[in-house]
């Protein structure tokens, strides 16, 4: 096994020695929000997986906006590869953060959705993400591919920061965890849980987007073969 | 506890789901490029 490889078993294992910390931290360790039903005190614990899910998903459409212009200005494939494996696993954290929310807003707003501007925001940066991904498929040269994907992927990212600002920006029922004049929406003794969350999570993205630029390193080495042997 | 049940079920649920892809596209891969080095060591044997 070369030195990457063990660094990255490493890296493997101690993340999901974070994550299995993490859970037993949200269900076990945190204390109850006061003040809620008993459905109401069980679903707010929702908050140490969705909001480092949620945070993830625009971190990793962030990778990818960063990987676009990085191409651009190199026409690195391996930018490339970068962009479009946060992309990937940015559409599936956004998937999670959709889910676990809707868990959420059926005991505290009595419905498992609705169309409040935070949800449609995210619902369009989830889409304009899922057109990234046809859009690459619509392309077999992969130079061409590449360079489109990558200014498609900057402009796609101008719907992150307006989704994240929408809580602040129009009346909404979502709640801001972040607030410049209320501080941060949550008790002392909830945050050592809710930062280890957001760190065991965070690392997670980490390992996933290591092995899926591997993936996308491995078939690019494939279709170069292909090419060279007239396939 | 149940809502929080079911949303750990979902990040494990998808987690695993694209582990298990990525590592069936990861050895698909790997099985594709060993073929077609092969293909080209005989190519490059044959000139």
């Amino acid at each position: 096994m070369g030195g990457s490889n063990r660094g990255l078993m490493i890296l493997t294992i101690i993340s999901a020695l974070l994550m299995l910390a993490a859970a037993f931290g949200a269900l076990a360790v945190a204390p109850s929000a006061v003040g809620l039903t008993p459905d109401e005190t069980a679903a707010q614990r929702i908050i140490y997986f969705h909001v480092p899910v949620a945070w993830l998903s625009m971190l990793a459409f962030g990778v990818t906006a960063i990987g676009s212009v990085v191409y651009l200005i190199t026409s690195k494939r391996l930018w490339d590869s970068l962009a479009v494996s946060s992309a990937e696993l940015g559409i599936v954290f956004t998937l999670a953060a959709m889910a676990s929310g809707s868990l959420w807003a059926k005991p505290a707003w009595n419905t498992w959705w609705t169309w409040d501007p935070r949800l449609t925001t995210y619902t369009i940066m989830f889409l304009l993400y899922v057109a990234y991904f046809m859009l690459r498929s619509a392309m077999d040269d992969p130079a061409r591919r590449a360079r489109f994907a990558a200014v498609y992927g900057i402009f796609a990212f101008l719907s992150v920061p307006i989704t994240f600002m929408s809580i602040r920006w129009w009346r909404t029922i979502h709640p801001v965890l972040i607030d410049p004049k209320s501080g941060f929406g949550l008790s002392k003794n909830m945050m050592p849980v809710f930062f280890l969350s957001l760190i065991a999570f965070t690392l997670f993205y980490v390992v996933l987007l290591i092995y899926r630029v591997r993936l996308e390193r491995s078939r690019e080495q494939v279709d170069a073969l292909k090419e060279q042997l007239g396939y | 506890m149940t809502y929080m049940a079911g949303a750990y079920l979902i990040i494990w649920g998808a987690s695993f789901i694209f582990i298990l892809t990525m590592l069936r596209r990861q050895a698909k891969l790997d099985a594709e490029l060993k073929a077609l080095q092969e293909v080209a060591q005989e190519k490059e044997a044959g000139r």
